[in-house]
């Protein structure tokens, strides 16, 4: 499977397209990041685990898009595009989207 | 290029799993930390409590004393404060002066907050019927405060309530929650501390009156308010304040404490010694 976030694949010909598919997943990290997290607040730097928690995010995202698109038949998915969201204190929605295409 | 629009056979953004077994499991995973955090906290806080300073005691004693529940209780009569005082310097180390309060409330209840204030309810003071039963009382209350009792239930609640308020985002600052510590301090006490403290109300009686008749009349005005109620009475029909009496009994005669008449308490204490 191809993945880029540009329109086209540079070297292939996109022969047939099979429209949008999307993947995402909404995460949280346990107590304890999220407690140090808090206490990060007081000090300020990297929160550490909330880096890995988008991370995870976008790679199950990422997926999960994938698996759509696989299950279309396409062998790249173009013009790939992420979005986050805060849906609660502590969890985070990780969306991506593209367009699923056939490549020769 | 060729347009194919289709659907994916299956939406893979959709998990599969069980919302019951997810939320069984949720349960169980929350109630193993927060019984988990309690316990550390009991051994963490049962460590620190003993080392607190008396001044520390006393300043949380004054941040407490703006509850509602203390400041509307009114002051004690002149001769409950200074039976009071004469049972800290007899027989507790306490350093420092206690105050005692009066709370208008039919319940049979007294209380103790860290920094040295009593809290005695209309109910218990209508209950009983001798200098004595308070001298136990009393007694009992300045044991808890001198094995600080109060601190460790308090330190348990308060680094609860900075847990809960660091994680849930608490709306109510961690400073305005501290208030409700006066309630927390209310929580019953372990057995073990109950009868450390009903050991310090009859040494109380003894330095006040050279006997301990007293003690056990204060438990009989609990279980007749007990009659009362369906679920207390349940809760007392454990064999709790039998065992108590008992304890006091058995250690009455390892003693030699002897037996004594009770001093009547009407109209107000006279404190007789």
């Amino acid at each position: 499977m191809i993945l880029t976030n540009i329109e086209t694949v540079p070297g292939k010909t996109i022969v047939e397209h099979f429209g949008l598919v999307s993947g995402n997943t909404i995460r949280a990290r346990h107590l304890g990041v999220d407690i140090l997290a808090k206490l990060k607040n007081l000090i300020g730097g990297e929160l550490r685990g909330y880096t890995k928690l988008l991370q995870d995010s976008r790679k199950e995202a990422t997926e999960r898009m994938t698996a759509q698109a696989e299950q279309l038949g396409a062998n790249a998915i173009v013009n790939i595009r992420f979005a986050t969201s805060s849906i609660a204190g502590g969890a985070a929605e990780l969306y991506a989207y593209g367009t699923a295409v056939r490549v020769e | 290029m060729k347009y194919t629009p289709r659907l994916p056979e299956t939406n893979v953004n959709v998990s599969p799993g069980s919302p019951i077994k997810d939320l069984l499991l949720m349960l169980a995973a929350a109630s193993a930390i927060v019984v988990g955090i309690y316990v550390a906290l009991g051994f963490a806080v049962d460590k620190i409590a003993p080392h607190i300073s008396y001044e520390t005691e006393l300043a949380i004693g004054g941040f407490l004393g703006k509850h509602p529940i203390l400041k509307n209780a009114s002051p004690a009569p002149e001769a409950i404060q200074k039976l009071a005082e004469t049972i800290r310097t007899r027989s507790t180390d306490i350093p420092f002066p206690v105050t005692i309060s009066i709370r208008e409330d039919p319940q049979v209840n007294a209380f103790a907050v860290p920094g040295g204030q009593i809290v005695l309810t209309t109910g218990i003071l209508d209950a009983i019927e001798s200098e004595n039963e308070l001298a136990f009382i009393l007694g009992h209350e300045l044991g808890h405060i001198a094995h600080r009792d109060h601190l460790r239930g308090m330190g348990r609640g308060l680094v609860l309530l900075t847990l809960s308020s660091l994680v849930l985002d608490a709306g109510d600052s961690i400073g305005g929650s501290l208030g409700n510590m006066v309630v927390l301090t209310e929580l019953t006490f372990t057995r073990r501390q109950e009868t450390l403290a009903d050991e310090a109300g009859q040494d109380a009686l003894m330095s006040v009156f050279g006997h301990i008749t007293g003690a056990e009349q204060v438990f009989s005005h609990f279980a007749k308010r007990a009659e009362t109620n369906y679920l207390t009475r349940f809760a007392l029909s454990h064999p709790e304040t039998q065992s108590r009496i008992q304890h006091l009994r058995n250690r009455a005669k390892v003693e030699g404490f002897p037996a004594g008449p009770l001093t009547p308490l009407n109209p107000e204490p006279q404190l007789s010694v």
